[in-house]
């Protein structure tokens, strides 16, 4: 090697040092926004309540008199007119999360395989007399250079995102929050006439009613009784995950300017897992 | 709070809160009511169906049935109201949906943008390896190095927006 090229070379060392100096402080990893994201969107139970909550008519009507049934019938209706209007907050949310996911991921930061391109066309120059160290160098250098371009430019959009969508994503969330809570109060006047008329019906029968009636009566009595349970307990984990995702998002808001600190990943992980597990219930 | 729109309700209340706050109070009495009604089913359903109280129970049983349906009639009442304080609720998210939206799509753009930046990481690799190839007085390395070029800047060009 020239004396030159030595020179050149030791300076390039000297160049790549620097670089890897700057960047010492790694990039904050986005992988907990991106699970806290992922994780968000799948907005557990949601759907199903309210599409149960368009339905209530057909589930009562066996149960109702005929002048509630007039009114339910009219309630049947505007409810399903508004069911669209209901699904597509919920749409609206997922397909934010969605993307903050996406703009969190690390899929679209990983350029090895173009670095790999480069790195091949650089090799074949190798027998001219740039050696392979060099070739590995000016890799080196590429991958930190585009990491750190690639990295700052992630962490400016997710900020912004985050950022700007805060506040209409807490207005959606909430309105959500108040959905389910009223699709839970529905659900229980629902309830209530189904299971009471039964109630009623079974404890004021006249000592010679058929005994196979009551039997039955009794059974359907029981597995209504199971089924409402179960759902008592769907609209409340869907109602604790609403929250989770609101406040998890506030404070990925609150926390824009520390995301590469530990404590800040911690917490969000921590939202992230809270979310999941909530979720996770409502799957069973 | 939010307002409710105009027209959203005819229940002459003005927050879906308030609404929300009705229609708990006809479920609490409709509770109230099923509270006795289940009192008065048990005592029916201790009388004896023939002889002299017969027709005393019947009656009996008539008026439960009549309040039963009281009860079924204001639960539905209560649950037309819940109905109201809903739509009222999603009547106020037109702007923060749209706004969330809009977002969204510019975020999608960024990320489309970010591909762009895997194109031009080629670019850098290039210049790098051009600038090493003519401080080192390698031809070869220079004409390699400028093929990657060439072909970065193709890929670069071919992932921006049409011109307009």
């Amino acid at each position: 090697m020239s004396l030159r090229a030595l020179r050149l070379y030791l300076l390039f060392i000297l160049f790549v040092i620097t670089l890897a100096g700057c960047a010492s402080t790694p990039p904050a990893s986005l992988a907990e926004v991106r699970a806290f994201a992922d994780n968000s969107a799948s907005l557990g139970g949601y759907a199903e309540l309210a599409r149960r909550y368009r339905d209530t008519y057909e589930r009562e009507r066996p149960y109702l008199s005929p002048a509630a049934d007039k009114l339910a019938r009219a309630s049947d209706l505007r409810r399903r007119a508004v069911y669209d209007d209901f699904v597509n907050v919920q749409k609206a949310v997922v397909r934010y999360m969605q993307t903050l996911s996406l703009l969190a991921g690390d899929a679209r930061y990983d350029l090895a395989p173009r670095l790999d391109e480069v790195d091949a066309s650089l090799k074949a120059s190798t027998e001219s007399g740039l050696g392979p160290r060099h070739a590995t160098a000016y890799i080196g250098m590429t991958r930190l250079l585009t990491r750190a371009m690639a990295s700052s430019y992630q962490q400016r959009s997710v900020g912004a995102l985050v950022r700007e969508g805060d506040a209409d994503l807490q207005t959606l969330l909430e309105a959500m929050s108040t959905l389910t809570r009223l699709y839970a109060k529905t659900n229980e006047n629902e309830k209530k006439t189904v299971l009471g008329l039964l109630d009623v019906e079974i404890a004021s029968a006249p000592r010679g009613t058929d005994r196979l009636v009551l039997v039955l009566a009794k059974v359907h009595l029981q597995n209504k009784t199971a089924e409402y349970k179960l759902l008592d307990k769907r609209y409340e984990l869907a109602a604790q995950g609403l929250t989770k995702v609101a406040q998890g998002h506030k404070k990925l808001r609150d926390n824009l300017e520390h995301l590469g600190n530990a404590d800040t990943r911690a917490m969000v992980a921590g939202y992230a897992s809270d979310v999941a597990i909530i979720y996770e219930g409502l799957r069973e | 709070m939010m307002m409710m729109s105009s027209g959203a309700s005819d229940n002459g209340l003005s927050t879906p809160a308030e609404v929300e706050a009705l229609a708990d109070q006809l479920s609490a009495f409709a509770d109230t009511l099923h509270a006795r009604l289940a009192i008065e089913a048990a005592t029916i359903g201790a009388m004896p169906a023939t002889g002299a109280k017969s027709a005393a129970r019947a009656r009996r049983r008539e008026q439960l049935a009549a309040m039963l349906d009281a009860e079924q009639v204001l639960r539905q009442r209560a649950n037309s109201l819940y109905q109201d304080a809903a739509g009222a609720v999603v009547a106020t998210l037109g702007q923060p949906q749209q706004e969330v939206l809009r977002l969204t799509a510019a975020a999608e753009e960024k990320i489309r943008k970010i591909t762009l930046l895997g194109d031009a990481t080629g670019l850098v690799a290039g210049l790098v390896a051009l600038a090493g190839g003519v401080l080192l007085r390698q031809p070869t390395a220079v004409v390699a190095a400028l093929e990657v070029i060439r072909t970065q800047v193709r890929a670069v060009k071919a992932g921006l927006p049409p011109k307009k």
